[in-house]
């Protein structure tokens, strides 16, 4: 008699491109709309720490059931017990003097080490933001390396320290054994490209690849090297999968000979190094990546999650399942908008199925991009009920 | 330098984004004596409008685009000090009041298209993010805005510019300016659904579509 596999070793399997049962049913990104689902109010509930994060991922994975908790990158420790103060109609967390000293040694979140700044914008801090950093020198190696050891590096052991794997170690102690446990940050790009809070902020972090491409090239090496790091720690703490989502670089934004030339050989080690510390390698890799299909299935991933089609671009699951599926699991890109939250039941299980396409293995049912708020509860249920049943 | 060969080297600078050099080569134009309209509209314009071009048919990337509008803007800024210094006016290709809408903080594309408005002569009062609706009518009414270009890219935020749209109306101010919608998630029906005068897909679109709207 067969013992019917957990989710754990199902998504375990399909990523390692072997034959499965069935197809596992990984919604991901489930941001506010969680605490939507759940009827919290975010900017109240379920931030403070590790803690009241895994209670809201909890209960949100309970109702649903997927095949998988996809988790953010954390919460630090030092906002529990802080008060939330109302100013000028924005919510502020008041850092006190106890919080002070803790938040100094957060360069994620913190500006610099000697703030004394006493009070941080609330929203921002949900929204995934943080307060700004100055803009980083690409003219020398040097100060480059001293960018990043005042603003960026944090050893593993001091992001355990700080609270970020607090939510993955409650979750990871309950379920690990059985559910299939994946951390997501946003990668170094998006750390160096984000238009608020970036090293280099958009526009001069593209215009860097023509005017530093040494400067840019040795950046981007040394912010990838820093990301392996939060790999470490999420390890350490009951990680099976660690991705990132690749945004800002894809070819409907940079010449495609930009990723080859600056990035493809960081990801090529870097996906490498968090595969030797026991992980599945994943991508979310946003934009149109129909031209760098191929140098995709070079770079060492288990996984490759993409984004629905664009109007500026078209993602045809079946085609890129066809190309390189037979090398690297994919993940489907149901539309979060049009399907999730836009269409009917009967068109989300036609969809799925489509994405199906009648084959269970090298595939993982997902949803293209962030869930929406406004989801219907019935479109997700149907998500996964078809995804389970019929895949 | 000759005349001709600093024309030459303007429009080359703007064609291939060599943005560092192109304020300096424009003083050196006016040193010599060279129509600043004439520089513009014969040389600058054409180069950006081949940048748009060579966007559209995906040989340019955002990279390019980006690096070409800032040789434009550098030259321009040079070229504008000068006309208004000789109390000549040129003539703005029209006024435009442009942001994120409120509850979105995204602005790559809204920047984007900002600069390649202010490269192809338009008077641009860019509003940055997160912008409430109170904040975009009293802008236009100071600046006595012609077109109000709204950027959303999330779905949740695209309802807000539907918003505006009824706040102006019911401030009067409605027929008196045209407006733009673009961003990601949002399609043409959705700019006919809030009543907007009109969507483009990508910022190149956006300058066309704002030369239709001044036209019409």
């Amino acid at each position: 008699m067969s013992i019917e596999k957990t989710s754990k070793e199902i998504f375990s399997d399909t990523l390692e491109l072997k034959k499965t049962e069935r197809c596992p049913v990984a919604p991901h990104w489930w941001g506010i709309y969680k605490y939507e689902v759940l009827g919290l109010d975010y900017k109240k509930d379920g931030w403070q720490d590790g803690g009241s994060v895994a209670d809201v991922y909890i209960e949100f994975f309970e109702k649903f059931k997927p095949d998988w908790l996809h988790l953010h990158i954390g919460t630090p420790r030092y906002f529990k017990d802080s008060e939330i103060v109302a100013k000028n109609g924005k919510q502020y967390i008041v850092i006190n003097d106890s919080l002070r000293q803790l938040k100094k040694e957060d360069k994620y979140f913190s500006t610099n080490s000697s703030s004394d700044e006493e009070i941080v914008d609330f929203p921002d801090y949900l929204l995934g933001s943080r307060c700004h950093k100055p803009n980083v020198d690409l003219s020398s190696k040097i100060k480059i390396d001293d960018y990043i050891k005042k603003y960026i590096h944090m050893s593993a052991e001091e992001i355990i320290s700080l609270g970020y794997t607090d939510h993955l170690e409650e979750i990871s102690k309950e379920y690990g054994h059985e559910v299939f446990i994946n951390v997501h940050i946003p990668s170094a790009i998006c750390e160096i490209f984000d238009p608020l809070t970036g090293y280099t902020g958009f526009e001069q972090g593209l215009i860097a690849f023509y005017d530093y491409p040494g400067g840019m090239r040795y950046l981007l090496e040394r912010c990838y090297q820093e990301q392996l790091e939060w790999a470490k720690a999420y390890a350490k703490k009951g990680a099976h999968a660690f991705s990132i989502s690749e945004a800002y670089i894809s070819p409907d934004m940079a010449n495609p000979d930009i990723y080859r030339k600056f990035v493809k050989h960081i990801h090529r080690s870097f996906f490498a190094e968090v595969k030797q510390m026991g992980l599945f390698p994943l991508c979310y890799f946003t934009g149109d990546i129909n031209p760098l299909l191929e140098d995709l299935t070079e770079i060492n991933i288990s996984g490759l999650m993409v984004e629905e089609s664009k109007k500026n671009f078209h993602l045809d699951i079946g085609y890129i399942r066809k190309k390189i599926g037979d090398r690297v699991c994919v993940f489907g890109n149901l539309d979060s908008i049009f399907m999730l939250h836009d269409a009917e039941a009967k068109d989300i299980e036609k969809e799925v199925l489509k994405q199906v396409q009648g084959s269970k293995n090298n595939f993982i049912i997902c949803n293209g991009s962030p869930i929406t708020p406004g989801t219907p509860v019935e479109n997700i249920l149907t998500f996964l009920k078809t995804g389970r049943e019929y895949s | 330098m000759a005349s001709d060969d600093i024309y030459k080297q303007l429009y080359e600078n703007v064609l291939n984004g060599d943005f560092e050099q192109t304020g300096e080569l424009a003083n050196k134009a006016l040193e010599n004596n060279i129509d600043p309209m004439d520089a513009i509209n014969s040389y600058l314009v054409p180069a950006i409008e081949l940048v748009g071009e060579r966007f559209g048919k995906k040989e340019y990337f955002l990279p390019d685009l980006m690096r070409s509008a800032n040789a434009m803007k550098n030259a321009l800024e040079v070229f504008e000090k000068d006309i208004r210094e000789k109390g000549v006016e040129r003539k703005s290709s029209g006024k435009v009041v442009i942001g994120t809408v409120k509850g979105d903080i995204h602005e790559i594309g809204k920047s984007i298209v900002a600069s390649l408005l202010t490269a192809k002569g338009f008077t641009v009062t860019d509003l940055g993010v997160d912008v409430e609706s109170e904040v975009f009518i009293n802008k236009i009414v100071e600046e006595g805005a012609e077109i109000l270009a709204m950027s959303a890219l999330l779905p949740i935020t695209m309802p807000y510019q539907g918003k505006v749209i009824e706040d102006l109306k019911a401030r009067g101010l409605r027929d008196k300016i045209k407006i733009m919608v673009g961003g990601s998630p949002v399609t043409q029906e959705h700019a006919e659904r809030i009543g907007a005068d009109g969507y483009a897909d990508d910022a190149v679109e956006a300058v066309k579509l704002a030369e239709r709207l001044m036209k019409s």
